[in-house]
């Protein structure tokens, strides 16, 4: 009975495992045509992307995942209607914007400003990290979306390029950009050595 | 050198202040919450293949050599069409021709009945306009009795003409 289990298990884990070493195209594919384990995997690869994305927006993080949540359930209705299988990433980052954006009209936490001073003010961080967060706060909504995107998950240009739908050099361009701000920020607000 | 320390410093701080924490997606949890969307996903599995069969349309436009077989076939649908067209106008004007051969042959009910069909009150009009071409202008004293009276005798010593 245990040696049963056991190979059931096994089985589940190896077909587990060639689901996760599956390409994008060949999981939406699946999708697409009813797959649920290629489609929750999808899921398990971008989660932290449109995490970071919605989070961007938001502010908050369990409203961000919230919105991450609710952009998949979304995604996996509207999936037949998605028109090249290898913009995946860039399709679902925009629906996960869309409700995320949707989320905030509604909570009316549209800046994230507040939303950010508030997190900081409720842990106890130091006064540096408060300045950071407000020098995030203080950028474009592009520009904060490449920050979280780079700094939640650790994701590397190529996965960021995928997930906006632009080149590696123009997130590199668009990253060093953001930074020199939040460091002219920072050096504005007492940090004078910061030079980037 | 500095810059390059400015850079991890602010890599750090970054990364601090944003908090972050791995998100881990919950497949079951997610099903549970979004029970419909995920019925509708698997839904699409009892469909097949049918569920995204591609139109014809998207067929036709993804190559240059389909679109130009597809104009192709449109170009000669429309010339055989309108050569269709052409000839169905001619057989009916030889059929005007055959059935105006004579005023009495124009004026039987098959003839009449033929034209009535071809075009209608106009086309019946149009055929005794020709019937009594040959015979003449008609005087307005005349009554429509006369006229026929003496239209059917006409007929008739035609017919025995031609007899």
């Amino acid at each position: 009975m245990e040696a049963d289990s056991a190979k059931i298990m096994s089985r589940a884990l190896e077909k587990e495992k060639s689901v996760a070493q599956k390409p994008d195209t060949a999981l939406v594919k699946a999708a697409i045509n009813g797959d649920a384990e290629g489609f929750t995997e999808l899921c398990r690869r971008y989660y932290p992307a449109m995490v970071a994305i919605a989070h961007s927006i938001l502010g908050d993080r369990h409203l961000a995942e919230d919105a991450a949540q609710q952009a998949f359930a979304k995604a996996a209705v509207k999936l037949p209607q998605l028109k090249k299988e290898s913009r995946f990433a860039g399709w679902l980052a925009v629906i996960c914007r869309n409700v995320a954006k949707d989320m905030a009209r509604r909570t009316e936490n549209l800046r994230t400003t507040d939303v950010l001073s508030t997190i900081a003010a409720k842990s106890n961080d130091d006064d540096t990290t408060e300045t950071v967060r407000e020098a995030i706060s203080k950028l474009s909504a592009s520009a904060r979306e490449l920050i979280f995107l780079r700094y939640y998950d650790g994701m590397s240009y190529e996965q960021i390029s995928a997930v906006l739908g632009i080149s590696e050099q123009a997130v590199s361009g668009r990253m060093r950009r953001a930074k020199k701000k939040m460091a002219d920020y920072l050096r504005r607000n007492g940090f004078g050595e910061v030079r980037l | 050198m500095n810059k390059q320390r400015n850079q991890k410093w602010l890599d750090e701080l970054i990364s601090r202040a944003i908090n972050t924490e791995k998100p881990q997606f919950d497949t079951e949890k997610w099903k549970q919450k979004y029970a419909n969307e995920f019925q509708t996903l698997l839904s699409r599995a009892a469909k097949g293949d049918s569920a995204r069969q591609p139109s014809i349309l998207k067929v036709i436009l993804k190559s240059p050599l389909t679109k130009l077989a597809a104009a192709a076939v449109i170009i000669l649908a429309i010339s055989f069409f309108s050569a269709h067209q052409d000839s169905s106008e001619q057989a009916d004007t030889t059929t005007v021709s055959k059935i105006t051969k004579s005023p009495v042959e124009m004026m039987t009910a098959i003839s009449l009945e033929r034209a009535f069909r071809r075009g209608g009150i106009e086309a019946v009009e149009k055929q005794c306009e020709q019937a009594f071409k040959p015979i003449g202008p008609w005087p307005r004293s005349l009554s429509v009795e006369q006229i026929l009276a003496e239209f059917n005798d006409k007929g008739k010593s035609s017919e025995r003409t031609r007899l």
